[in-house]
């Protein structure tokens, strides 16, 4: 594994010389703040780079796939093919659940699942190297050891970089990940005992502080149909709103829809959508084979739970914790998980 | 990478009205490029997304055949805003077709087999497709007896009437046309709900294949019956309709349990819906 | 708080008991900290002791009459009528949700004779991310939401129970916030929305969280009529647009939209606005008079045209 010790104004020289570098132009995001909100925002060098968060309100997941895109235009009743942006995508510092995220999206757009590759996210993700900064403190909500994950997890990062204070223990976990140290190695300094020794216990301190639920043979559970009672129990409060969808790294529906302008000319786009909005599944006809909040509510937990373990291997959840923080009612889907658990 | 979501371009060539109630026209299709026209490969039972650029996509079962060559119809019923401006649309109107989608009926399976046909209203339309295919002289020795019984509210309510007469007349095919209630017209089919219809035909389950489709209460009562007449229920084949986007499994909305209509459908059989919770 | 909590229990197994109510909304313990959260109980299925899991504190600030209008909702087309008698809720309110009950009674979506109102006197909730900016602050004067800083209905009045406590003093400038947004000009204050609105994600929360936004089917929501495209700065400016102006004279500043955005977009500022030209040009507040009528659903020869005749001049 190839590892490299860089101080953070390292890191922003780093990034400032790459955003062009050898004719290659890429986008390189980062943590910012804005007016005290903590965004993965697109770097330049006057940008300074922000460690101090426990992690983004919104997932990253609109760098690949963003909440609004234009897929093709037409005019004179003909579509025009709209490529994604090319170039090259470095995020950086989005914490490791969410890289992990990435594997989930990845199989769903790719031609595994249906034989169908979707060329808008692939044109993106494929270009993409993903450094993910491993977790110091974990929020309220977060439960991304039950799911697989961890606060130093590399699944789905190409390099996992830890933060050790003044300077940051790069790890890559892939070929991309030793390519860019490698290419970088003029700047990477060796990690030492004392750096080694930094990263275990800033592991094991946020380890500790991350909530727990059991996920052993859910899939099982979920097949015992749970009575129309339960799923309306657990959604009495529920007010039908899209945050715990929008905000999850791993939800990913969407609507295609056309907008006109007068003189013809116009775009079809791409937009998040939600299996919680009753027009979701709404026929033309006006029948809805999920009318109820009840029914939407079954559909996320069963997607993520049930269905994607079936059809992918994977549970669709990394335990962000971002639905259980931003639920305007606290519907706290781990608490979900432990009824279903019968705990 | 072939883009899964771009349109080919393709021509309305004709557009016939179908029923009294003039809600479902046919519209003939004829793709503008040769090379699309060539890799669009379908089997009946499968279905395509139209364009109508500035109003929106549509999926809707293919209602022509393989076997007719140059062209593709669909027969579509105006409901919501693609499908109404549709009905608006002159021949010659230039639009948009992405497919074919999803999986067809177990065309496979059907070989050899006697194949009994039900269905009920609009539903027929990739009916027509597999009946046209199987009675092309390249494929109907590849089937036995084909039965069908088409039931609609009244007379005028059939789709595809010159087909109907034609298939009427054939000794390839037995089939029963089926009105709700006596009509004012004059009707010499029988009269009756499409399941008790079925059950006086009461065509056997020896060897066959029963491929279903209709409004979700046709189905509820037909099922019993093909059971009752000794059909197994991975023999009796179902095609479903939900609301779709993508079209290619990713937009999210029309699963029915783990699956998806869009490409794991939308032909189920009856022993795989079974076992999907129903939503 | 703890007294009042007390009695709120106390009144609620009694209502079980005595059998008043058909359901009791109010606030159970959250699973975060420094978190109530609203609990719908159908106590035809538990008994009297059910009333223990409701909690009081300042962190109720959830407005629990969103949830009532469902209960009496026109049945879906389509379906059978409900034959059984109409359901008595009982509710607890501040004044802000009483409020908001009150609006729903008048525009006729809830029937008072159906709710059984019980009354708290509310001190102001604390608002999490103040909480967590002011760290060691322990002035609790630091982190009341800004909504209950401007209050003045947190003594409820025209409830069937009331349980006194302490009460908010009515604070000197209700509309501090709107009068330092009207300093500024056209462009500025069209530069502060479009900067607050561009975060928007269009996850509707705003609009779910809202007791007012009860229409059946949203103008947003619409595809026949398609009003709205899917997500452009101008769609989304529209959407907030109409979703704010149809709070004119409604809205109870309970400030449910603002809490409920995971952007934190400042939706408050721009219905504050709305209230308070309700205020200064129709003289309407929505206040606890049951019987007044909102200017939106009334009409007088002497209503100010002015926004008509005088538009304001761009600044």
């Amino acid at each position: 594994m190839k590892t490299g010790i860089l101080t953070k104004p390292e890191i922003q020289e780093l990034f400032s010389s790459m955003i062009t570098k050898n004719g290659e132009e890429s986008r390189i995001f980062v943590p910012a703040t804005i007016e005290g909100r903590v965004i993965l925002e697109e770097f330049s060098p006057e940008r300074e780079i922000f460690y101090d968060f426990a992690n983004f309100l919104r997932p990253p997941k609109g760098i690949f796939f963003p909440q609004r895109e234009v897929l093709c235009s037409f005019e004179q009743e003909r579509a025009v093919e709209v490529p994604p942006a090319a170039g090259r995508i470095i995020i950086f510092g989005i914490r490791p659940c969410d890289a992990r995220s990435f594997l989930f999206l990845d199989k769903i757009f790719s031609a595994g699942s249906s034989g169908f590759a979707d060329p808008y996210y692939l044109g993106r993700r494929e270009n993409s190297v993903i450094i993910s900064l491993s977790c110091i403190e974990p929020s309220e909500g977060c439960f991304c050891t039950s799911l697989g994950g961890g606060p130093g997890d590399e699944s789905g990062s190409d390099i996992v970089a830890f933060d050790l204070g003044d300077r940051l223990l790069f790890e890559a976990h892939s070929a991309k990940g030793e390519n860019f140290i490698e290419e970088n190695t003029t700047e990477f300094r060796q990690p030492d005992a004392a750096d080694q020794n930094a990263k275990k216990e800033s592991l094991q301190a946020a380890f500790n502080a991350i909530s727990r639920i059991s996920t052993d043979g859910l899939v099982e559970k979920l097949d015992d149909d749970f009575s129309d009672s339960f799923w309306e129990e657990i959604t009495a409060t529920c007010l039908g709103c899209g945050v715990c969808t929008y905000l999850c790294p791993t939800c990913h529906c969407f609507d295609i829809t056309d907008e006109k302008d007068r003189d013809g000319t116009g775009t079809r786009v791409r937009t998040w959508d939600s299996c919680q909005y009753p027009l979701f599944t709404m026929h033309a006809s006006g029948h809805n084979p999920r009318a109820e909040k009840k029914q939407r509510m079954r559909q996320r937990i069963m997607h993520k739970f049930s269905y994607t373990p079936r059809t992918t291997g994977d549970v669709f959840c990394v335990g962000c914790g971002r639905c259980v923080r931003k639920c305007p009612v606290n519907l706290d889907i781990r608490e979900v998980i432990r009824k279903i658990n019968g705990e | 990478m072939q883009n899964p979501y771009m349109p080919s371009p393709v021509t309305i060539e004709q557009i016939d009205i179908e029923n009294d109630l003039k809600d479902i026209k046919t519209f003939r299709l004829k793709f503008e490029r040769e090379e699309d026209s060539r890799r669009f490969n379908y089997k009946p039972g499968q279905f395509a997304e139209l364009s109508l650029f500035g109003f929106g996509e549509s999926p809707i079962g293919i209602a022509s055949s393989p076997t007719e060559e140059g062209y593709l119809l669909f027969s579509i019923k105006k409901t919501g805003t693609v499908t109404s401006e549709l009905h608006n649309s002159e021949q010659g109107r230039k639009m948009g077709i992405r497919g074919p989608f999803g999986n067809s009926f177990p065309w496979d399976r059907m070989k050899g087999k006697n194949i009994v046909i039900v269905s009920g209203g609009f539903a027929f339309t990739t009916l027509r497709s597999a009946i046209i295919y199987m009675m092309d002289a390249r494929n109907r020795g590849d089937y036995k007896n084909i039965t069908a019984v088409y039931g609609a509210r009244s007379p005028g309510e059939f789709l595809y009437k010159k087909e109907l007469k034609k298939w009427q007349q054939s000794e390839d095919i037995d089939l029963t046309l089926t009105i709700d209630r006596q009509a004012e017209e004059e009707w010499d089919g029988s009269v009756g709900l499409v399941p008790s219809v079925l059950k006086d035909v009461s065509p056997s389950a020896e060897n066959s294949i029963a491929l279903v489709c209709g409004p979700p209460v046709m189905i509820h009562f037909t099922v019993p019956v093909l059971l009752e007449l000794g059909f197994r229920k991975e023999d009796i084949i179902l095609s479903l309709e939900n609301r779709m986007k993508c079209g290619i499994g990713k937009c999210g909305r029309c699963n029915i349990g783990h699956k998806y209509v869009c490409v794991d459908g939308p032909v189920f059989t009856f022993s795989e819906l079974e076992k999907l919770q129903t939503e | 708080m703890i007294e009042v909590q007390n009695q709120m229990r106390i009144l609620a197994s009694d209502l079980i008991r005595q059998k008043r109510v058909d359901f009791i909304i109010g606030y159970e313990q959250g699973t975060l900290a420094h978190t109530s959260r609203p609990c719908i109980i159908d106590v035809r299925t538990s008994g009297p002791e059910v009333s223990e899991k409701l909690v009081w504190n300042s962190y109720c600030s959830n407005n629990l009459s969103v949830y009532l209008q469902k209960f009496f909702a026109p049945p879906v087309q389509g379906r059978k009528k409900d034959a059984a008698p109409p359901l008595r809720i009982g509710l607890i309110v501040k004044g802000c949700d009483l409020r908001s009950v009150l609006n729903l009674i008048r525009e006729k979506q809830v029937p008072r004779e159906n709710l059984i109102l019980i009354g708290l006197p509310c001190t102001g909730m604390l608002d999490k991310k103040k909480m967590e900016i002011n760290k060691d602050e322990l002035d609790i004067e630091k982190n009341i939401q800004d909504s209950c800083l401007e209050c003045r209905f947190s003594n409820v009045k025209g409830v069937d129970f009331e349980i006194t406590g302490k009460t908010r003093e009515v604070p000197g400038d209700l509309y501090e916030v709107v009068r330092l947004f009207e300093a500024r000009t056209r462009k500025d204050r069209l530069a502060y929305f479009e900067k607050e609105i561009s975060r928007c994600i269009r996850c509707n929360a705003c609009r779910q969280a809202c007791p007012s936004c009860y229409c059946r089917e949203c103008f947003a929501d619409q595809k026949d009529m398609k009003w709205l495209g899917s997500g452009t700065m101008s769609d989304t400016m529209i959407y907030h647009l109409i979703r704010i102006f149809h709070q004119a004279g409604r809205c109870a500043e309970c400030d449910a939209c603002f809490r409920a955005c995971p952007e934190e977009i400042d939706l408050r500022t721009f219905t504050r606005k709305l209230a308070k030209d309700v205020e200064e040009l129709f003289g309407f507040v929505t206040d606890f008079n049951r019987e007044s009528i909102p200017p939106l659903s009334t009409f007088s020869s002497g209503d100010s045209d002015s926004f008509i005749t005088e538009p304001e001049e761009g600044g």
